[in-house]
């Protein structure tokens, strides 16, 4: 039973590789997806290819949906596309070392002055040609590309105020609508007759800016402490609140919302170049402020906690404090982006507080790269863009879809974003 | 102001909003299992779990469709076969959800999951909203007409006019019995079979599980598919009471749901159905004193109170019932 | 029965074991002693398939062991008792050791149950309180009787006596030597060299990820180099 003898240690295996005894076919990596295409296909079908009809007498029929159906997968072909391509894209960055070309591009650009130099040129460039029409030059932006620009510009200081609690605290927030329209109505209301008439909109920035930052430390007081899945749902729930409160309220303006005088609009509607010449200037001091704080011993804190929470606590820094100050910082500048929401298009409704207009922040942060500052702003302009670019090729319907797409996509392949690098890599590389 | 609110208290018919909200928590208690069960073996929020509510609603017209053309409009079949296939296909949404969404992101930071869930609830919803249609559909009264009589009348109100009158409805039995037996089954698995011991195991030390032999991805696919099915079941039902179905309902109720699993206590059993049946009172209460337009406000309201008093909920130090 | 040979394997960018040669034959206890982060758990955790090789290969019974995810490997008949037992702690004693038999027929639970409770009489009486609230020995008691209940063909015991006193360590130690003699061959990893060589047949030793001596569990037991170095001995 027991061997007597001193067994000496068996001599190392020699030969080829050790490892999997047999190789794989290679179809076999695709067979997964396959089978997932195809259960994909299968429990999509009915939904698809069938219509179901009321009769007058309460039965209900189905139907053959051809047209439906083509209808769809016309659409959804680009969609795949898209999606494969992000996904590509997200693979290449991982396994063909992309990461280190951002990284060049990005990494010099430390030093502040520096960092302002380059956008500053940007700046420049854009709002010139902005201005161009002015001076007719003959390949000008057209109005709607103005207006996307300007949109682009508020969005991008939306995201960075999202990327400040998810990229850099890792703190979910769902309802980020909410605190948006927080800053739109307190301006909107600020803004009547009966509280100070004519206030300009760059009056209104401090003021929301401070209104925006204390609702959200008020939001948060109760609910940071719990887990990080609580606070989505409660902010969600509080976007909701928010929305149905704008709907209920008198001084809200109730379903119609308010509308603005004139005084307090960024520029009025002919007078686009100036309007984005401003929404780009907030563009930039935002993006300088955010990237101070985030190379200060703050934003080394809120990174720490992200990475590990109980470490950072066990270091000293005041976990709960910190958190609440993302939290209350990133909707003080959903606030400045509420406000320039409102300033730009004249009116404020309760579909600001919308979820769509959370998703679409949201899925802006994750794709362009959770805690990079300029990942966001590459996000908020592909996000933008996106649909621009597939205007008569997928129904607009179909834009949230995408994004939802989008944001699995982002989480299964390249979780940080596209360019959202890791602290570490930084300051390993750069430091 | 106050005058008119306490005038309008009194005149609540508070019996009949008992019942009704009762009715709707049970419903509302059915999906909240869902959240709660996969919290308690994931610990994620299957943020999904309201979309797949959401598509029971509309698979169950379509199962019955289906069958009316297939063989004719029989009422009690088409709409039990109706069920099943919807528990099917909703099972499949929630397996497969768990499949592409999930899985990979097990092991990852907390917001990966979370994110990759909204990014599926959006997807789920914006399917049906672009593909079945974006406007209201009423369910086919063919097949709820038969359920709407009355079995027992508690308050005669009008003799002539039948006004006042507080009921209980076919309807409203049949929920109530659907719920309770569907609970009382989910309760037995867990505590009394093998998979739910199994399920208990891989909440508590998933490697361990593993070690001792337990199949982990089958069981939390399993997890998964009982969450679906009893989300399904509710669409079915939730779709009959309020006879209307459209493609945001997974959002709207997937709130109300999820709240009720947090203020039971989320990983909670019995917690989730007490949330439940407290989010279902309270939100017909507050209909009929505030109006419908407050009921969200009010909602927000309790979670954020719940969250500050109680944040493990009502019922959550009782960890011995985690699933 | 159980042979690894040249088994790699790494955390992260770190490599844990160069190149482990052991083997198992039918109705041996086999002894792994090492000191403290030599690799022991990772060997064992290794071969129940629950951190990755990278390189080497493992062979049961002249096949190679499929180790796709820990239940499969004890579907084969491999079945590790972690370091540090892992009772569940909020199921009961009974439902604990009746997790470990989950895939197995129903039938047979009795039988392997009232197996348990002649090795541990204490658990028949605390069948109904829950895991976490056992003490440590009725824990480390538990968490064998659970991985009895896979029916294994290989039982890999990681620090059975941690942290127990030592007249519940000489009672188990005995009842993992009633075991190996009903015929389940035992890999018993221990930092308590002494006592795991005296129920041994046969030792290795290991540093930092290499195995370094092997021998029999007397033999072991009487090297001046194992006594000096493992042993804590210096007479
Ligand atoms: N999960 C892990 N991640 C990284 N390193 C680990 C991990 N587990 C163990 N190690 C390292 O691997 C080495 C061997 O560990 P282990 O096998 O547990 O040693 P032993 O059981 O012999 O005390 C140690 O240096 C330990 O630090
Ligand atoms: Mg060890």
């Amino acid at each position: 039973m027991s061997t007597p003898e001193a067994t000496p240690a068996p001599a190392p295996a020699s030969g080829p590789a050790p490892g999997r005894a047999t190789a794989a076919p290679w179809w076999n990596a695709f067979v997964p997806f396959l089978v997932g295409l195809v259960a994909v296909l299968v429990i999509t079908f009915p939904f698809i290819w069938l219509r179901f009809e009321l009769q007058p007498s309460g039965e209900v029929y189905a139907r053959w949906d051809v047209k439906g159906g083509v209808d769809f997968w016309q659409n959804m072909g680009p969609v795949c596309l898209i999606g494969l391509g992000i996904g590509l894209l997200a693979h290449a960055y991982n396994a063909w070392g992309l990461q280190r070309y951002t990284d060049q591009v990005w990494l010099p650009v430390k030093p502040w002055t520096q960092s302002l130099y380059a956008p500053l040129v940007a700046y420049a460039v854009i709002v010139a040609y902005g201005f161009s029409g002015h001076m007719g030059f003959a390949l000008a932006p057209s109005p709607t590309t103005l207006n996307l620009g300007i949109q682009v510009g508020i969005y991008m200081i939306l995201a960075m105020g999202l990327n400040i609690v998810i990229g850099y605290t890792g703190l979910l927030v769902l309802g980020y609508a909410g605190f948006i329209a927080i800053g739109a109505y307190t301006f909107a209301i600020l803004q009547k007759p009966d509280f100070i008439p004519g206030l300009p909109w760059w009056a209104g920035i401090p003021i929301v800016f401070i209104v925006g930052g204390a609702v959200g430390w008020l939001i948060g007081l109760p609910c940071i402490r719990l887990r990080g899945d609580y606070l989505a749902i409660v902010t969600l729930g509080f976007a909701e609140g928010v929305r149905e409160l704008a709907i209920n309220l008198e001084v809200t303006g109730q379903t119609s919302g308010i509308l603005l005088r004139n005084a307090s609009k960024i520029g009025l509607a002919p007078d686009k170049p100036t309007i984005l010449a401003w929404v780009l200037l907030l563009v930039i001091i935002c993006a300088a402020a955010i990237y101070r704080i985030y190379h200060s011993p703050l934003g080394r804190a809120w990174i720490a906690i992200r990475e590990d929470e109980v470490a950072a606590g066990a270091m000293g820094i005041p976990v709960v404090r910190m958190k609440l100050l993302s939290f209350a910082l990133s909707s003080a500048f959903a606030g400045v982006g509420g406000l320039l929401i409102a300033a730009y298009t004249g009116f404020v409704s309760p579909d600001v507080a919308n979820f769509n207009n959370s998703v679409t922040v949201l899925a802006m942060v994750i794709l362009g790269g959770l805690g990079s500052l300029p990942g966001v702003l590459l996000g908020a302009g592909i996000l933008y863009l996106l649909p621009e670019l597939l205007r008569g090729y997928v129904d607009f319907e179909y834009r949230l879809m995408i994004f939802g797409a989008l944001m699995i996509i982002m989480m299964i392949y390249r979780p940080q974003g596209l360019l959202g690098t890791s602290r570490h890599a930084i300051e390993l590389k750069g430091g | 102001m106050l005058e008119s609110f306490i005038k309008s208290l009194a005149g609540v018919p508070w019996l009949e909003l008992l019942i009704t909200g009762t009715v709707k928590g049970s419903m509302y208690a059915l999906i909240a299992l869902g959240y709660t069960m996969v919290y308690g073996i994931l610990q994620m929020i299957n943020f999904a779990n309201g979309e797949i509510f959401m598509i029971g609603m509309f698979a169950t017209v379509f199962g019955i469709a289906l069958l009316s053309s297939l063989w004719g409009s029989f009422a009690a079949i088409n709409l039990i076969l109706g069920v099943v296939f919807a528990v099917i296909l909703a099972s499949a949404y929630g397996y497969g959800s768990e499949r592409i969404a999930y899985r990979r992101l097990r092991n990852a930071h907390i917001l990966a999951p979370l994110t990759s869930a909204i990014g599926l609830s959006i997807v789920l919803q914006q399917f049906i909203s672009n593909v079945v249609g974006n406007q209201p559909f009423t369910f086919p009264n063919y097949y709820s007409d038969p359920f709407a009589w009355r079995v027992v009348t508690l308050v005669q109100g009008n003799p002539a006019t039948g006004a006042g009158d507080v009921g209980i409805s076919m309807l409203q039995v049949c929920i109530l019995t659907t719920a309770c037996l569907l609970m009382t089954a989910l309760f037995y698995m867990i505590h009394c079979t093998r998979v739910g011991i199994a399920m208990r195991a891989v909440s508590q030390d998933r490697l361990m599980a593993s070690l001792v032999g337990i199949p982990v991805n089958h069981v939390i696919a399993f997890t998964f598919i009982v969450g679906s099915s009893l989300a399904a079941v509710a669409g079915t039902l939730f779709s009959m009471y309020t006879t209307t179905l459209t493609w945001s309902a997974g959002t709207a109720s997937g709130l109300k749901a999820f709240t009720a699993a947090i203020i039971g206590g989320i990983g909670n059993i019995p917690g989730a159905v007490l949330g439940g049946l407290l989010i279902g009172i309270i939100e017909d209460f507050t209909i009929a004193i505030l109006g419908a337009q407050w009921r969200n406000v009010i909602l927000f309201a309790i979670l954020m109170l719940t969250l500050i008093l109680r944040p493990r909920g009502l019922l959550g130090e009782r960890v011995a019932d985690k699933v | 029965m159980l042979k690894l040979e040249n088994v790699h394997a790494a955390y992260g960018p770190v490599e844990v074991l160069k190149g482990i040669n052991l083997e198992i034959n039918p109705g041996e206890i086999v002894a792994l002693l090492g000191a403290n982060g030599a690799g022991k758990s990772t060997t064992l955790l290794t071969s129940a398939g629950v951190v990755a090789t990278t390189g080497g290969q493992i062979w049961w019974e002249g096949k190679p062991l499929l180790r796709p995810s820990p239940d499969v490997v004890l579907r084969q008949g491999i079945c590790l008792c972690p370091e540090g037992r892992h009772i569940f702690p909020r199921l009961t004693v009974k439902e604990n050791l009746l997790s470990g038999s989950y895939l197995l027929p129903k039938s047979r639970d009795a039988a392997k149950l009232d197996r348990i409770f002649d090795f541990f009489p204490v658990l028949k009486e605390r069948l109904q309180q829950l895991g976490g609230t056992l003490s440590g020995g009725e824990q480390q008691m538990l968490a064998i009787g659970r991985s009895l209940m896979s029916e294994p063909r290989l039982l890999m015991l990681d620090e059975p006596s941690l942290g127990l006193a030592p007249q519940i360590v000489q009672r188990i130690f005995s009842i993992i030597q009633t075991i190996n003699k009903e015929g389940t061959p035992i890999l018993l990893v221990e930092q308590n060299a002494r006592e795991a060589l005296r129920i041994a047949h046969r030792g290795y030793v290991i540093v930092t990820g290499e195995i370094v001596l092997t021998d029999t569990a007397s033999s072991l037991l009487n090297s001046d180099e194992v006594r000096r170095a493992y042993l804590g001995e210096d007479e």
